[in-house]
């Protein structure tokens, strides 16, 4: 798991810068090759623009300079005087001497055609068939003034550079006109391409309609790019990839102009620079690489010291405070390597103190119950086969009177000296520590089969002599309970709970000390596990309210009841409330108990009083009960919450849970008594509480011990007690409560007494609240309330 | 221009006496007199005179620049110049061509045996320009600088003048001058033609 988390760490910060520096030159790399072809791209293209506006020029300056060139090899032929003889002998009948002069002439300017006229236009001969003599030149216009003149004509589908002269014989002297046509065919026009640098194509006809006249490519995109250009330069895009285009019309004598166009192809253009593309793709790339192996050599660099910081982490993680920091020592790794190093100091101080507080009792400065666990646990792996090992488990008696009685700091101040006196009397090798509240317990390593006992007296002797508290003498007592390895266990948890529950048996039968025997354990083990499930029956709803009914014994009717409660456990069944309700009060379950026994009480009181029953239900509080500064505000809640009047509960107590504590005790009950609630001194005789005490309990009932009255009727001592209390009471101007009547004979007897209220078998034994009603129903006795009911009717 | 003087002169001196008078005529035209343009009636008077005259190459330059004469007459064609000419003609009214090399002794004279108007060039030097106007009769006269000429004519009227002068065309004019006593004076409406010699020469 820790590997894994280095390993991500690791890699996940070397590969992030790693991958950030790669990314960041991607970009940057992606972004120059955005920018070269962008820039290529315009600038290719603007300079074909510009290349095709040059060739135009250049294209025109040719033209210029050949339309010169043909006139000046025009008007030279015309001066030559066998021209002019000719001319002048010829008639278009007869020229064909003129008509053999003219071709030589023309052989001669390198032209394509010649032809003459007469002054009157007429063709005298001509080199071409196509124009015979007699008839017309076809383009008048040409022939005029005195000067060459020059045009381009088509004859026949064939594009000419035609010039024109007069022959004058001599000027002024009109004798005809000379007439010689340069072909500009394919071969002409792939020229003046080479000459422009572009493809030049040439086009008569309309331009809806163009007929191809020459061309320097055979075949092309010229036509269909002619259909798209508009004049001047423009880019097209045509099927086979993108033109920049240079559309001129040329005038041409007679017919439409002609169209001129010169195209070049942007795609082949830029793939000269497909190989400055590749070579910078292939520098990009080798920059990529060089950068990436550099960003990794940067990340490792980062992630180095930082890796030996994890590595260094982690040993302190797994408690190896020995650890040296790494070696790093410049920048912010060194920083936090010289933090870290301070920090793991700090963190072995904190965890010695830590580990002392983890396996040393704070008050009495002995190792702990986890520490003697340890230790045992450690004692037990050593042990031999042959050699024997004893636990002590030791609790002071009365420590909790002690404690009550004369304050927390009285009893922990106890509880040192006794560890004192126990650290004294430990012998070497022997392991003392403080398990929790009053107990102690031993660990004996090595123990002969008769030293048990001598052990377990060497130990008690730490209580012999009185303890000095406050001023008093004090004499403690301690109850040791012994088990023994392999006997009774070879678990350190088995001998300690063993140990333990010798101590309570111990404890229970009144002895110095006790050594474990399995049959000591079910009892023992049972209530110790009860203690624990006590809560969870609670809330699993193990418990039930009992009721037993309250007779007024001179109005015969039922005036209340004693709400009890019962536990029905799934496995060990019924459990009497004698055995789990001390438990509780030790554990401090009581008060949940308690709470429980109360809002059931009150949830069937109202039920009742809803059926017409306006029913006293008393409930038992026990001693814990009366120091919970709690209470009074619980009952009052479960007053309100149930809508019943506070006359409607009785509480009762016992007199030994008053007195130990009388004077919080009272207070409390003063409260509850000011609030309107009924009390009640349950189990009154068994105690030792005097007159004095029980005058200044804040009571309304009195409930004599059932002790004293199962018996009554036979036994005259009794009697005389019954009797005496139940003047007492009534002097005290308390109602008096007999329990346990068993008999018809003993009810009548306590009512010829005066006893006001009566409970026991004879009226019925303890049943389930919810069988209550049905009980009245069949009983002698009507209910109080059932008559106040009918009596308001 | 001496010899054109003379030339006149002999043809003044030769213009039969009887049966003729003399016009002083004046030519001109918007522009102001016209002078060299070459005025004649038609007409003939008995048999025509064997008549010489001489069309000079002078500075590469035929001289006169017109040269009026009567049908019949021989012209010469002397080639005062150092250097050769080769003078020829396609006009219908005398077409030839003839080569005045120096150094060989050819022939020079030419017979104008027909009325027109010869049109006079040199083969070699294309800008070389004359005028032979070839009259069937005697009644012909040429302006001076003045465009003042004397025209013998028949006593008898009437009178078909003839004007021509390369700058009012290729062929003669036909004009009605007006007549008061002896002198007749002849106005051109017609815008004159640039003068051929004094063009620049197109090649």
């Amino acid at each position: 798991m820790t590997k894994n988390l280095g390993t991500t760490l690791r890699g996940s910060l070397r590969w992030r810068i790693f991958l950030f520096f790669l990314a960041l030159i991607g970009l940057i790399m992606a972004a120059v090759l955005g920018m070269v072809y962008r820039t290529t791209y315009g600038h290719t293209l603007a300079q074909i623009r510009e290349q095709l506006q040059a060739g135009y020029g250049v294209l025109d300056n040719a033209m210029a300079a050949r339309s010169g060139l043909q006139r000046q090899v025009t008007a030279t032929i015309a001066g030559d005087y066998g021209l002019k003889d000719e001319l002048v002998n010829a008639r278009p009948d007869s020229a064909e001497s003129l008509t053999v002069a003219l071709d030589n002439y023309r052989r001669r300017g390198e032209a394509g055609i010649a032809l003459a006229t007469d002054p009157e236009r007429r063709v005298l001969a001509s080199t071409d068939s196509r124009l015979k003599p007699g008839m017309s030149f076809p383009r008048p216009e040409l022939l005029q003034g005195e000067a060459p003149a020059d045009a381009l004509l088509i004859l026949e589908g064939r594009l000419f550079h035609v010039t024109a002269t007069p022959v004058f014989a001599p000027r002024p002297n009109l004798i005809g006109y000379l007439v010689m046509g340069f072909a500009i065919d394919d071969a002409e026009a792939l020229r003046l391409a080479r000459l422009t640098g572009s493809s030049l194509s040439l086009f008569g006809g309309t331009p809806a309609a163009p007929v191809r006249l020459a061309a320097s490519e055979a075949e092309g995109p010229a036509q269909r790019l002619l259909a798209l250009a508009p004049a001047g330069v423009s880019t097209q895009a045509s099927r086979d990839g993108e033109y920049v285009v240079y559309r001129a019309e040329l005038s041409a004598a007679g017919t439409a102009p002609i169209q001129l166009l010169m195209h070049r192809s942007l795609t082949d253009a830029l793939s000269d620079y497909r190989a400055l593309s590749l070579q910078l793709l292939a520098i990009v790339l080798f920059a990529l690489g060089a950068a990436g192996i550099g960003a990794f050599l940067v990340a490792s660099t980062v992630s180095r010291p930082i890796q030996a910081m994890v590595d260094y982490v982690r040993r302190i993680g797994s408690g190896d405070y020995a650890a040296r920091p790494p070696e790093e020592r410049r920048g912010e790794v060194g920083v936090l390597a010289k933090e870290f190093a301070a920090m793991q100091a700090g963190i072995a101080e904190r965890e010695a103190a830590i580990s002392h507080l983890a396996y040393h009792d704070p008050l009495t400065g002995l190792p702990n119950r986890n520490r003697f666990q340890l230790a045992l646990a450690e004692a037990l792996a050593a042990r031999h086969d042959a050699t024997r090992l004893a636990v002590l488990v030791m609790d002071l008696d009365r420590f909790k009177d002690i404690n009550d009685t004369l304050g927390h700091l009285a009893g922990d101040e106890l509880l040192q000296q006794a560890a004192r006196r126990l650290e004294q009397c430990r012998r070497e090798g022997d392991v003392l520590a403080r398990l929790g509240g009053d107990e102690f317990a031993l660990l004996v390593p090595q123990i002969g089969a008769r030293d048990i006992i001598g052990i377990g007296l060497h130990y008690r002797e730490a209580f012999a002599a009185p303890f000095a508290l406050e001023g008093i003498e004090l004499e403690v007592a301690a109850t040791v309970g012994v088990a023994v390895c392999p006997e009774h266990g070879e678990q350190a948890g088995t001998l300690l709970q063993h140990a333990e529950v010798a101590m309570y048996v111990g404890k229970g039968k009144r002895l110095p000390y006790c050594i474990y025997n399995s049959k000591l354990d079910h009892h023992s083990l049972l209530r110790l596990s009860l203690m624990g499930e006590l809560k969870a029956a609670i809330e699993r709803g193990e418990l039930a309210l009992y009721v037993q009914p309250k007779l007024d014994i001179a109005a015969g009717q039922i005036a209340g009841l004693e709400c009890l409660v019962r536990w029905v456990h799934p496995v060990h069944g019924f459990i009497p409330p004698d055995e789990f309700i001390p438990l509780a009060e030790q554990t401090g379950a009581v008060r949940h108990l308690t709470a429980w026994v109360l809002d059931e009480a009150m949830a069937w009181a109202a039920r009742w009083r809803t059926a017409g029953h306006g029913l006293k239900c008393a409930v038992n509080l026990s001693a814990v009960d009366l120091m919970d500064r709690g209470l009074h505000d619980l009952v009052e809640a479960g007053l309100k919450r149930h809508g019943l009047p506070p006359e409607a509960l009785v509480l009762e107590v016992t007199e030994s849970a008053v007195m130990s504590d009388p004077d919080k005790a009272v207070a409390l009950l003063g409260e509850l008594k000011a609030a309107g609630l009924r009390l009640s001194i349950d189990d009154y005789g068994t105690g030792y509480s005097s007159m004095a005490q029980l005058k200044r309990l804040p009571v309304h009932e009195l409930k004599i011990d059932k002790s004293f009255v199962l018996d009554v009727v036979n036994n005259p001592d009794d009697a005389i007690i019954v009797r005496s209390t139940i003047e007492l009471g009534h002097n005290m101007a308390l109602s008096v409560v007999a329990e346990g009547v068993e008999s018809a004979e003993a009810l009548r007897l306590l009512g010829s007494w005066g006893c006001d209220l009566a409970q026991g078998y004879h009226l019925s034994k303890p049943m389930p609240a919810k069988d209550f009603l049905a009980w009245l129903e069949h009983s002698p006795w009507p209910a109080k309330g059932r008559l106040q009911e009918v009596r308001r009717a | 221009m001496k010899r054109m003087m003379m030339g006149i002169l002999a043809a003044l001196s030769l213009a039969p006496v009887a049966h003729a008078k003399d016009l002083q005529v004046q030519i001109a035209s918007a522009e102001g007199p016209l002078a060299e343009a070459v005025i004649w009636v038609e007409g003939k008077a008995g048999a025509p005179a064997a008549k010489t005259a001489v069309l000079d190459q002078i500075k590469k330059a035929f001289v006169p620049f017109i040269l009026p004469v009567q049908v019949g007459t021989t012209v010469d064609f002397p080639n005062s110049d150092p250097i050769n000419h080769h003078v020829y003609s396609f006009s219908p009214a005398k077409r030839f061509d003839m080569k005045l090399f120096k150094g060989q002794n050819q022939p020079h004279t030419l017979v104008f045996d027909q009325a027109g108007i010869v049109t006079v060039g040199c083969n070699i030097h294309d800008w070389m320009l004359g005028y032979v106007v070839v009259i069937d009769g005697p009644w012909f006269a040429q302006s001076d600088g003045k465009g003042e000429a004397r025209l013998s004519v028949p006593d008898q009227g009437p009178w078909r003048f003839q004007v021509f002068h390369p700058r009012l065309g290729n062929a003669p004019l036909a004009v009605e001058p007006v007549l008061t006593g002896d002198s007749a004076s002849i106005r051109l409406t017609q815008a004159l033609k640039p003068d051929p010699r004094q063009r620049r020469v197109y090649d």
